[in-house]
C-alpha cells in the first residue's frame, strides 16, 4: 500500500514536470533579429526598424530557410520600421503584427543613421544595454543617410547566408584598414570613458553616381582612398558599403575619417592588419607604386605630462611586399629600395599626421593615448581631474614611420619595356 | 529551556550530539573555496570597483590577508578544544546562556547569508535566463534541491564539492583564458583606484567576503583534528584570495572600471563577449553551469551549517526533521527583500561589511574568554572538559 502511494506520488509530481515549462518558446516561436537600425523619428522620439528572415514555407530554424533562399534573394529577409519612444516599446509595437516574438540574440548589426548620431546616441545605446538579449559583440555602425533605407539594402549579392555575409563583411576590414569592426560594448566602454572617445564604422549606400562615364574631365587623383563610405566611383555590387570611421564625442557624432584617415588611426591605435597602400612614384610621379603594407610591431607610444600639456611620441612599425610598380624602374635594385622606403615613410607619416591634427581638432582621442597617459596617474582622482579629454587637443604629438620593403613580389629585376622609339 | 542543565549536558559529554561523518582536507577544500568565490560570479565585483575604482584585485588580497589573520584566532580557539565543534567550544567556554546566544547568532548569521545568495542567484537568473519565470518558482525550485542536499549530509556535500570543484576551476579558467582577446592593460590604470586608503580600508572591512572559512568551525568534529583544521583553513583562504584577485584583475582587463561598476554580472558578460571567429562563440553556459553549482554548493553548506548549529543548540540528534522548517524559513528570508537594489545595496554589501563582526569577532571574544578563564580541553594543561574547569 505504501508503495502504490509513493508510486501515485511519483506520477502526479510527473504530470507536473513531463508538461514541459509553461513559458516556454521553442525556436518557431521566435523572430531573429539580424540587424537594428535606428533613424531619428518622425511621429515620435526614435524611428526603430529591424531586419529579420521572412521564414516563409518553414516551420523550423532561420538557417533553413535561408539555405532555402539560396541566393539571399529580396523576399528571404523582411525589414519592419515603426516609430516609437523607447527600443522595447519599438519591439512591441512590431509585435502587434506578428505571431512570433523578436529576439536579439544573434543581431550583428546595430546602424544608426548619421543625424541620430550627431543628435547623440545616449538615449538609445543606454536604453538598449540593460536588454539581456542584446550582445556586446554586435557591430556599431553609423550610416550616411537613413538607417532603415540601409537596412533594407542590407541584403548581398554575392553568398548564400545574411548572417555569413555580415560576419565576412566585418572581417574584411582586417584584409583592408579602410574600415574596423567597433563592437557595440567597444562602443559603450568608449562613450564613458576618461581616456578617449567612442568610433566606430562609417557606411553609407553608393547610388554608382561617383562612377563617371568616360570621357569625363576630373582633377588629379593623390592615389589614395580618400573617400568616405558611398562616394568610392564604382558601379555594380552591392549598394552598401563600409568605409571610414565615424568619430564621436561622448555620445555625439562629430566628425568622420575617410579610408586612408582610418588606416593611419589604425596604425597609430596598433589595430592595423594590412592593406595596399599606394603612393606616388618617387622618381616618375606620374605613376603609382601599390605594397601590401603590414605591421611589424606594435606602435611604441610614449606619453608625458609637461607642464599640464600632454606629449605624445609616436613610432610606428611596417613593412610590406612591392605589389604593383606602374612606371618599369627596378624598385627591386638594392639602390632603389630605401628610396622607395623613404617615400612610403614619407606618405604614410604625412597622413598620420594629418589623422592626429584632424582629430586633434575635434578633441577626439581615438589613437588610445589617453590609455598610455593614465598609466602615469597613480589615483582615479588624480586622472579624472587632469581630464583627458579636454587635454588631448592641447598635445604636442610628434611621429615616426619606419617601413621596410621586404620582397619584391614575384619579380626579381624590372628590365625595361622597349618601344621603337627609344 | 533549561540553560544550566543544557550546559551541564554539553560540557560533561563534550560529544557531538549529531553523527555528521568524517570528510577530507580535499573535501572541505574544495567546498570552502566554492563557497567563498562563488562571489564572482554576482554583483560583488562590481560594487568593489565602485568602492575602489581599478584596485579591486589589491583590495581582495588585503581582505585575504586580513581573513587569513582573523581566522588564526578561530583556529587557535578551536585548537585549544580538539574535536569540539564552535557550538560545544562557546558553551564550555562562555556558559550555556551566553554560548546559547552565540550559537543562534551564527545559525542566524548563517540562515541570512543563505538566503541572500539564494535571491542574488535567483534574480540572476530571472534578468538573464527565466525572465518570464516566476521569482518563487526559482528560489522555490532552489530551496527544494538545496534542502535535498542537506538531507543527504555533509559528507555528500562536501564529496559533490571536491568532485565539481575540478570543473568548476576548469570553467573559470576557460572563460578566464578565452577572454585574453578583450584585455587591455592600461584598464588596469591608475594603480592604485581611489586611493590606497581605500583600498586598505576596504579590503579590512570586506573581509568579510572570506567570512565560509568558519563554516569549519561548525563542522569541526568531522574534520580530522585541529592540525587539519589549520591546513584546510589556509591553504582554502589562500587559494580563494588567489582566484578571486585573479578574477578581478580579468574583469578589469576586459572592463574599464567604470563599466564594471555597472554590469551586473561581469564574468558572464565576458563570457558572453568571448568570439573566436564563427564557431567559439556564446561561452555564457560555461558561466552559468559555474554559477548555478557554485552557488547550490554554496547555499547548501549554509543551510548545513544553520541546521547543525540549531541541532547542537537543542541537543536534537536527528537532523532530517529541522531540515525542510529551516528550508521554509530560508524561502521566506529570500522572498522577503522588495527588489533587486535592496538586495544588492543592502543585503549583499550588509553581509559584506559587517559579516566579520558575527564570524571572526565571535570566536575572538570566546578566545579572549578562554584564556581569561583558562578554559581549554587539550592535553597541554588539564582536560578541563568537566564541570568546574576553572584553573
Amino acid at each position: 500500500m505504501k508503495r502504490a502511494c509513493c508510486f501515485l506520488l511519483m506520477l502526479l509530481f510527473a504530470l507536473t514536470v513531463l508538461s514541459a515549462c509553461y513559458d516556454s518558446r521553442e525556436i518557431d516561436n521566435w523572430a531573429y533579429v539580424y540587424s537594428v537600425g535606428v533613424d531619428k523619428g518622425v511621429s515620435d522620439k526614435l524611428r526603430f526598424s529591424v531586419q529579420t528572415p521572412k521564414l516563409k514555407g518553414q516551420s523550423g530554424s532561420i538557417g533553413s530557410v535561408e539555405s532555402s533562399g539560396g541566393k539571399g534573394t529580396e523576399t528571404d529577409f523582411t525589414v519592419i520600421s515603426v516609430d516609437c519612444p523607447t527600443f522595447l516599446s519599438g519591439v512591441e509595437m512590431m509585435e502587434t503584427s506578428l505571431s512570433r516574438k523578436f529576439n536579439f540574440m544573434h543581431t550583428k548589426y546595430l546602424i544608426v543613421s548619421e543625424d541620430f548620431a550627431k543628435e547623440g546616441v545616449e538615449t538609445f545605446v543606454n536604453g538598449m544595454r540593460r536588454e539581456r538579449q542584446v550582445r556586446r559583440i554586435m557591430s556599431f555602425i553609423v550610416v550616411e543617410g537613413e538607417a532603415s533605407k540601409f537596412v533594407q539594402q542590407l541584403n548581398p549579392i554575392l553568398g548564400a547566408t545574411l548572417s555569413k555575409f555580415m560576419e565576412g563583411m566585418m572581417a574584411m576590414g582586417n584584409h583592408t584598414g579602410l574600415f574596423y569592426d567597433f563592437s557595440y560594448g567597444d562602443f559603450t566602454n568608449e562613450m564613458k570613458s576618461t581616456r578617449g572617445q567612442p568610433a566606430c564604422v562609417l557606411a553609407g549606400i553608393n547610388d554608382f553616381s561617383g562612377y563617371l562615364p568616360q570621357g569625363t574631365e576630373t582633377k588629379e587623383t593623390s592615389g589614395s582612398i580618400d573617400y568616405y563610405a558611398g562616394e568610392v566611383p564604382r558601379a555594380g555590387g552591392n549598394r552598401f558599403e563600409f568605409l571610414g570611421t565615424a568619430l564621436f564625442n561622448g555620445d555625439k557624432m562629430v566628425g568622420k575619417l575617410n579610408g586612408e584617415e582610418t588606416r593611419a588611426m589604425l596604425m597609430a591605435k596598433g589595430e592595423f592588419n594590412r592593406a595596399s597602400i599606394t603612393i606616388r612614384d618617387p622618381l616618375r610621379p606620374e605613376y603609382y607604386v601599390t605594397a601590401e603594407v603590414n605591421a611589424q610591431k606594435s606602435p611604441k607610444v610614449k606619453v608625458s605630462i609637461d607642464e599640464g600639456k600632454p606629449m605624445i611620441q609616436l613610432e610606428v612599425f611596417l613593412e610590406g611586399d612591392l605589389r604593383h610598380v606602374q612606371s618599369g624602374i627596378n624598385y627591386e635594385s638594392e639602390d632603389l629600395i630605401p628610396v622607395l622606403e623613404r617615400s612610403f615613410e614619407a606618405s604614410i607619416k604625412e597622413k598620420l599626421d594629418n589623422t592626429i591634427e584632424k582629430c586633434k581638432g575635434l578633441s577626439c582621442d581615438v589613437f588610445g593615448f589617453g590609455e598610455k597617459a593614465s598609466m602615469k596617474f597613480l589615483t582615479i582622482q588624480e586622472w579624472e581631474n587632469y581630464n583627458w579629454n579636454k587635454q588631448f587637443k592641447y598635445a604636442q604629438v610628434t611621429t615616426k614611420v619606419e617601413f621596410i620593403m621586404r620582397r619584391p613580389g614575384t619579380i626579381l629585376r624590372t628590365n625595361p619595356t622597349v618601344r621603337s622609339e627609344d | 529551556l533549561d540553560f544550566k542543565r543544557y550546559g551541564q549536558h554539553r560540557q560533561k559529554g563534550g560529544l557531538n550530539v549529531i553523527n555528521e561523518g568524517k570528510i577530507g582536507v580535499q573535501e572541505s577544500i574544495s567546498l570552502i573555496v566554492m563557497a567563498i568565490c562563488s562571489k564572482i560570479f554576482f554583483t560583488s565585483p562590481g560594487f568593489l570597483t565602485t568602492l575602489v575604482g581599478t584596485a579591486g584585485w589589491l583590495t581582495t588580497l588585503i581582505s585575504c590577508t586580513t581573513s587569513i589573520v582573523l581566522f588564526t584566532f578561530t583556529y587557535l580557539l578551536l585548537k585549544r578544544f580538539p574535536g569540539k565543534n564552535i557550538v560545544e567550544v562557546f558553551n564550555i567556554t562562555l556558559g550555556s546562556i551566553l554560548g546559547f546566544l552565540f550559537s543562534s547568532i551564527y545559525a542566524i548569521a548563517f540562515l541570512f547569508e543563505g538566503s541572500v545568495v539564494a535571491r542574488e542567484f535567483a534574480d540572476f537568473m530571472k534578468i538573464f535566463t527565466f525572465p518570464e519565470t516566476p521569482i518563487s518558482f526559482i528560489i522555490g525550485a532552489f530551496i527544494f534541491v538545496i534542502a535535498a542536499a542537506v538531507y543527504l549530509g555533509l559528507e555528500s556535500i562536501a564529496r559533490v564539492a571536491k568532485l565539481v570543484g575540478y570543473s568548476a576551476l576548469g570553467g573559470y579558467i576557460l572563460v578566464i583564458m578565452l577572454s585574453a582577446t578583450e584585455y587591455r592593460l592600461a584598464n588596469l590604470f591608475p594603480v592604485f583606484g581611489y586611493g590606497l586608503d581605500r583600498i586598505f580600508l576596504n579590503g579590512v572591512v570586506r573581509s568579510s567576503a572570506y567570512s565560509e572559512v568558519i563554516i569549519l568551525s561548525v563542522i569541526a568534529g568531522s574534520l580530522q583534528g585541529s592540525q587539519h583544521i589549520k591546513k584546510i583553513g589556509y591553504t582554502s583562504l589562500v587559494l580563494s584570495g588567489v582566484l578571486l584577485s585573479m578574477g578581478l584583475i580579468c574583469m578589469n582587463l576586459v572592463f574599464p572600471y567604470y563599466i564594471t561598476q555597472e554590469i551586473v554580472a561581469p564574468l558572464y558578460i565576458m563570457a558572453r563577449s568571448v568570439e573566436y571567429g564563427a564557431f567559439i562563440q556564446r561561452l555564457e553556459p560555461v558561466a552559468l553551469f559555474l554559477w548555478i553549482i557554485t552557488t547550490i554548493i554554496t547555499v547548501s553548506i549554509l543551510l548545513y551549517c544553520t541546521v547543525s548549529v540549531y541541532c547542537k543548540m537543542f541537543r536534537l540528534q536527528d537532523m532530517r526533521p529541522v531540515i525542510i522548517p529551516l528550508s521554509v524559513i530560508m524561502f521566506t528570508a529570500a522572498m522577503f527583500p522588495k527588489d533587486f537594489s535592496i538586495i544588492v545595496g543592502e543585503y549583499v554589501q550588509g553581509t559584506r561589511t559587517y559579516g566579520a563582526a558575527v564570524f571572526y569577532l565571535l570566536p575572538l571574544i570566546t578566545l579572549l574568554v578562554s584564556l581569561v578563564r583558562g578554559k581549554r580541553t587539550d592535553n597541554k594543561r588539564n582536560h578541563n572538559t568537566g564541570e568546574g574547569s576553572k584553573e
